[in-house]
């Protein structure tokens, strides 16, 4: 097994979370702030700079015309796309991956992640949650412990997925039993480091758990998304659908089945645009 | 793409892909609770590899954002006249049908892989189509790839198991 210390130490490796997007979310939090503030603090990262010019040019918005300054393609996307695509472009590196264990395909892990957000957004507006910033930053990184967990997975790949298919033990026990921590636990102490608000540090950290009373919306929406997302099959393969799903939770937010196909239905299309915006080369 | 040799063809969720390219290979990743559904016309050699996300429309079918592929009741009669359309004959196809997996959960709110193959089901009864290999259910994610050539579909569970259907 595996200790508390090692794997600290493999977090210490991280390239840490970009100070922009940081800076951004709290300076979005002020009504007052204008697109020029923003793009003055944004000018300075290179790696975002060009992904939001890139994405505003994109298929995505559809724009005849080339726009291929900052402040303009601020105010262009508006506040609430530029949340997203900041968070988008901070954490997209870290999933730029090869050989992971917990994938059977390239970038499974990426496409899960952004399903995950797309799925939480679409939840969060039916049952009118109050920060839907906080729920794409925690739904999008939820699964950040399993990038610091990758390699343990792969050495002890062939001992999980046994205990997986022999019973119907679920992938986070087996992951417990063999490595001694779970990937929803890391990813807590991942954002822990990088000092994330505590709100969003718990619905990482609960997103397999069972469900609590008084557990916050933010914490019930994510793992609600994330069993959506495995079961459209935006999984990441080696795991699959092996976790619990969250039917009281369903019950306490009055999703029924149709409710929850809808959500999947309406999802889908936005889910294959932002794939293909964003896609980490798969292999064939 | 279709001329050329060993043309792979990526179908994603709710989506579809009818050739008669012997050279082309299907595939479609990770089915989760959708379902993969394959025919295979060996005489023909008209093949195609279906995609569905859900059991029944509920949207409006008339719409023109409508995705046919995403539905069991309206993707699969597309797949079948398409696949007529290329020549297949109903009587010599080969049918295969793989996914419908579960999360764990007794509930019945997360059941759709259940209610995909039920869909699946009652809709090849009632139009006399037979399956002849079904790899369906459980907590696994599967990958399915039909090689053209020869008809042959494979479904790979996890990094290492491939099973020939």
């Amino acid at each position: 097994m595996i200790t508390l210390e090692k794997i600290i130490e493999k977090i210490d490796y991280l390239p840490p979370f970009p100070l922009t997007v940081t800076k951004v979310l709290q300076m979005l939090k002020d009504p007052k702030t204008t697109p020029e503030e923003i793009a003055d603090v944004v000018k300075f990262d290179q790696a975002i700079t060009t992904n939001i010019l890139r994405l505003c040019n994109s298929s995505y918005f559809g724009l005849r015309r080339t726009i291929s300054n900052l402040k303009e393609a601020v105010v262009f996307i508006g506040i609430k796309n530029l949340k997203k695509i900041m968070v988008i472009s901070g954490t997209q590196k870290y999933f730029d991956k090869e050989n992971t264990g917990y994938e059977t395909q390239k970038g499974e892990l990426w496409i899960h992640a952004l399903a995950v957000s797309i799925i939480a957004g679409n939840i969060g507006d039916s049952i009118d949650v109050k920060d839907k910033d906080e729920l794409f930053v925690a739904a999008l990184l939820h699964d950040i412990g399993k990038l610091v967990l990758n390699e343990y997975v792969l050495e002890s790949c062939v001992e999980i997925s046994k205990k997986v298919e022999n019973g119907s033990m679920t992938f986070l026990k087996a992951e417990k039993d063999v490595l001694g921590l779970n990937h929803a636990e890391i990813g807590a102490k991942v954002l822990e480091i990088w000092k994330f608000p505590e709100e969003i540090i718990s619905a990482v950290k609960k997103h397999h758990s069972a469900y609590e009373e008084n557990d916050s919306d933010l914490e019930n929406i994510v793992r609600i998304a994330d069993n959506l997302a495995m079961m459209m099959g935006y999984e990441t393969g080696v795991d699959g659908l092996a976790y619990n799903g969250f039917s009281d939770i369903c019950r306490l937010y009055d999703l029924n089945r149709s409710t929850l196909d809808n959500v999947m239905a309406d999802s889908l299309e936005e889910i294959v645009k932002i794939e293909n915006e964003y896609r980490i080369s798969m292999e064939v | 793409m279709s001329n050329s040799k060993d043309a792979s063809f990526i179908i994603g969720v709710a989506d579809m892909k009818v050739t008669n390219d012997p050279n082309a290979m299907l595939v479609t990743y990770s089915l989760g609770s959708c379902l993969g559904i394959v025919v295979y016309d060996p005489v023909a050699k008209v093949g195609g590899l279906l995609h569905i996300m859900l059991p029944e429309a509920t949207e409006e079918k008339t719409s023109p954002k409508f995705n046919p592929h995403k539905y069991v009741d309206t993707g699969v009669p597309t797949l079948f006249k398409e696949a007529y359309k290329l020549g297949a004959k109903k009587n010599r196809m080969i049918v295969h049908v793989t996914g419908g997996s579960q999360i764990l959960d007794d509930s019945g709110y997360f059941n759709i892989g259940k209610r995909n193959i039920a869909a699946l089901r009652k809709l090849f009864w009632k139009n006399g189509v037979m399956v002849n290999k079904e790899h369906v259910g459980g907590s696994v994610s599967r990958t399915v790839r039909l090689y053209m050539n020869n008809g042959e579909t494979t479904v790979s569970i996890g990094r290492d198991r491939v099973i020939k259907l």
